[in-house]
């Protein structure tokens, strides 16, 4: 019998008895073996630790305890996310080493319910990119191409698990940062509603729009672990005060009857191969007896600005706090002051540093109102228009990434080039709506495509639903 | 009721008070530590305190309550209100920014009235975080200035703080210790704090200025420093006559923050006002301030409204 | 652009400024777009899920421990975290 190779599949076999978690992880630390220095998904590979939770999984089902719902299920975990004990760098040089004395909520959760951290996955520096080539710790290469990149800034989590280095992995979304580099790299990523998932533990990039999701090789596999890491938390104050998100029904379900969005004033520019998956999608949910309604957005164009003034402004206040004086680097200096311009200076990035300006700019007197001010408006816009969209779609449909996955290198020097990979995901996070990436076929040189299913708030059943169809209906075969 | 207007030479005296005070409750602000005097430092932490990676803030109920009881006791209105981020550096604000309320206070235009029957207006009672506490190590008499390094304590950082700015409606150094008196026992009467000023649970600023008799308003200096009702008295005397004095000579007050020292009884320049940080204030993407509705009629309990 | 640098306690040598005055003044060049826009009746929105009274019970949670927390501090002594003379800021 092969080694299971989905979350659910491991799950089912650990809790059956037929497999034990070390043998299951052993097969993953030996693709990690083979692999991880073409790609660099990690930051660090946590072997011991993971040996040391598949032992207690495997001794859980040994003494008949329930070991839980993703038992013996191999994770990895974006470097952005608390773990006590281990480093949490989020590919900064200014938290080189830094282990955190606490877990985040979403690493206690999963590891209740008996998952296997594998390591820490590498990302753009304090998840600000979208390449992963921001990272101070060196770049993630695209498994299917490793001349390219794996899109970011998640770019480690959706490398580890299309490398078959771990059965799922953690990002963060705060402009694409999870379904982006899901669709370069060919695997299913999912930003749930902001407030599903608790944000105690994410180390804060922008604080009304980071959200936790998976990665995972299937549709099914994003549902189970979102239905173990969502719920209220009580150390969350923007988290929603709702019981976990239920969704599993939604996986069987058919698409009849379901109206299906698709954006007539889409902004324009994509691949013309990433379009024709698109369109083919479209047609697959038709055939599969879904509708297909026209809806506008008339202010989506208008989010990339939005979200460019609103994102770094929460960023340049939220890594203030990364002064040298408590944890992390800290450059000595003749006085505090001092310390602070050298440590940042020394332990930023230069895409880091560029942001903290624009947020400060954005923030400060006397500009306020010309740019965060009004950022904050066109947000408001964007979400009427979504909500007018979604009073005649259930979903909607677009391209996830405009492009497939580029060289290494092609995008570093422009950074509005690189800004205009998001345009397609930010306006879901301006809005607070889930939104996710299935693998949809290939487009030039093979790479994968992926197709972005957008609904309204908490309505990930409808999204599941139609991802599922997606999934059964995609070039190449469903899995 | 004395209708004798205080005055120093031709002078009349324009004071406004700034009180910051801890209140009783047993947690922080924003997070669950204890909210504790004089324990052994750094025993009262946790990721939100520290302003560690990752934390996040959580309102504390009851300190709310005390807030709303300090507003009602003085006549303010009380209304919905957001928290905002006050962004600046310096090493006991663990997160370098303060989440303090701007725009929509809980408490605004209330009063207080003196034993002689004048009222002192209330600008505004707002609830914010306190920071930690920095001992500077190798200078003269503690002071920054000199020293070769500081030691910071953060078991006071989070704890909430209710700041009362009180309108310049002060005329005289009595005024200023009457109202400072009054408000301690209205502050310890509604149970929100013990309001000692020596172990700093009430905390006292005076904005004071000078001015002739139907002249338009003085340039302002800030005292901080000041550590007992007594000394409020006399650095506001001080303060006055030193302003005069300035003003008598032909000189002009230089708009300031200045130092109450009280074993030489003089107020020293601290900083000016051009050196102010642009302090970036935007509204806190984490916690969700009370919107609740208050019910005036009875004491004022918090009823929560269905989110 | 060297004012928001030191309200951001950053570090930047002129060629960085000049670097960066360049980049930002292109991005807020395209970022004028908003500006054609009547936003006079719009309500700004800063919630994304919008929830009010968000509190906690005042109840004491155990913290964190004191040497583990400083182990990671860059400079400690005496339980505190040491930092260098604190001259030139505010308070």
């Amino acid at each position: 019998m092969a080694i299971p190779s989905t979350a659910s599949s491991i799950a089912e076999s650990v809790r059956r008895g037929e497999r034990t978690a070390t043998e299951i992880l052993e097969s993953y630390l030996a693709n990690i073996e083979r692999r991880e220095k073409d790609i660099h998904a990690f930051n660090l590979v946590t072997t011991e630790q993971a040996r040391a939770m598949a032992a207690k999984v495997d001794a859980d089902v040994a003494a008949g305890r329930d070991p839980g719902a993703l038992a013996g299920v191999p994770i990895a975990l974006k470097d952005n996310m608390c773990t006590r004990g281990v480093p949490t760098t989020c590919s900064s040089r200014i938290l080189e080493g830094w282990k955190p004395p606490y877990d985040a909520t979403v690493v206690t959760r999963l590891a209740a319910a008996g998952a296997v951290f594998v390591g820490k996955t590498n990302l753009d520096e304090f998840a600000m990119g979208s390449s992963t080539e921001n990272s101070a710790f060196g770049v993630t290469h695209n498994p299917h191409d490793t001349s390219r990149v794996a899109g970011g800034s998640s770019g480690g989590s959706a490398a580890a698990v299309a490398a078959e280095f771990a059965a799922a992995s953690l990002g963060s979304d705060t402009g694409g940062s999870i379904r982006q580099p899901a669709a370069l790299c060919g695997v299913v990523g999912v930003k749930p509603t902001y407030g599903t998932v608790s944000r105690y533990g994410l180390v804060a990039f922008a604080s009304s729009l980071d959200q936790i999701g998976p990665f995972t090789t299937d549709v099914r596999d994003s549902a189970l672990l979102l239905e173990v890491m969502s719920g209220h938390d009580p150390l969350d104050s923007t988290s929603i005060p709702q019981p976990p998100l239920s969704l599993m029904s939604s996986l069987d379900q058919d698409v009849k009857g379901l109206r299906i969005g698709r954006i007539t004033d889409l902004p324009g520019g994509s691949d013309p191969e990433v379009e024709a998956r698109v369109a083919e999608a479209f047609a697959a949910l038709a055939a599969a007896g879904a509708t297909i309604v026209d809806v506008e957005l008339p202010s989506m164009k208008y989010g990339l600005t939005a979200y460019y003034l609103i994102a770094p402004a929460e960023a340049s206040s939220n890594l203030a706090r990364y002064d040298g004086v408590r944890y992390g680097l800290r450059v000595e200096s003749s006085d505090t002051n001092s310390m602070y311009g050298a440590t940042r200076a020394a332990g930023f990035g230069d895409e880091v540093k560029r942001r903290i300006m624009l947020g400060t700019y954005a923030l400060s007197a006397g500009y306020y109102d010309a740019y965060y001010g009004k950022a904050l408006k066109v947000r408001r816009l964007i979400s009427d228009d979504f909500a007018r969209a979604y009073q005649k779609a259930d979903v909607i449909i677009t391209p996830t990434s405009p492009i497939v996955a580029f060289p290494v290198g092609a995008k570093v020097d422009d950074p509005l080039s690189m800004y205009l990979c998001d345009v397609f995901t930010i306006p879901t996070n301006l809005a607070g709506h889930p939104a996710m990436s299935v693998p949809f076929g290939t487009g030039a040189d093979g790479l994968p495509v992926g197709v972005q299913v957008l609904a309204p708030t908490l309505g990930e059943a409808a999204m599941f639903r139609v991802a599922a169809q997606l999934e059964r209906s995609a070039p190449g075969g469903a899995r | 009721m004395s209708a004798e207007k205080y005055m120093i030479d031709d002078y009349e005296l324009v004071v406004g008070l700034e009180v910051h005070v801890e209140l009783a409750t047993a947690t922080k602000l924003f997070s669950a530590s204890a909210n504790r005097f004089g324990d052994e430092p750094n025993t009262h932490i946790d990721p939100v305190t520290l302003g560690l990676p990752g934390a996040l803030p959580v309102l504390n109920r009851q300190a709310v309550e005390l807030a709303m009881r300090i507003g009602l006791a003085l006549n303010c209105t009380v209304q919905p209100c957001t928290f905002h981020r006050k962004n600046y550096f310096y090493p006991d604000m663990p997160k370098a920014y303060q989440i303090s309320q701007y725009d929509q206070p809980l408490n605004i235009d209330g009063w207080l009235e003196l034993p002689g029957g004048k009222r002192i207006g209330v600008e505004r009672a707002h609830l914010e975080e306190d920071t930690g506490k920095s001992t500077h190590i190798g200078g003269t008499g503690g002071r920054i200035h000199g020293s070769d390094y500081s030691l910071i304590d953060f078991n006071r950082a989070g704890v909430p703080l209710v700041e009362i700015v009180g309108r310049p409606d002060i005329a005289s150094p009595d005024e200023a210790r009457q109202y400072v008196t009054e408000l301690r026992q209205i502050l310890v009467a509604v149970g929100a704090s013990d309001a000692k000023m020596e172990e700093g649970s009430m905390r006292c600023d005076a904005n004071v200025s000078v001015r002739k008799a139907g002249q338009p308003l003085g340039t302002r200096c800030e005292i901080k420093n000041v550590n007992s009702v007594r000394s409020l008295g006399r650095a506001i005397e001080y303060e006055a006559r030193r302003q005069i004095a300035l003003i008598d000579s032909g000189e002009r007050v230089r708009q300031e923050t200045r130092h109450w020292d009280e074993t030489d009884g003089r107020t020293h320049t601290l900083r000016t006002k051009e050196d102010a940080d642009d302090y970036r204030y935007f509204l806190e993407p984490d916690p969700a301030g009370p919107r609740d509705v208050v019910d005036r009629s009875g004491e004022g309990r918090l009823a929560d409204v269905a989110a | 652009m060297a004012k928001v640098a030191r309200l951001a306690r950053l570090d930047v040598t002129p060629t960085e400024i000049d670097r960066l005055t360049t980049q930002l003044a292109g991005m807020l060049e395209h970022f004028a777009d908003i500006d054609a826009l009547d936003l006079g009746a719009v309500t700004p929105m800063t919630q994304p899920y919008p929830l009010v009274n968000v509190m906690r019970d005042d109840v004491v949670v155990t913290g964190l421990d004191r040497d583990e927390v400083l182990a990671a501090a860059p400079a400690a002594e005496d339980g505190r975290f040491r930092v260098p003379p604190i001259v030139g800021l505010d308070s």
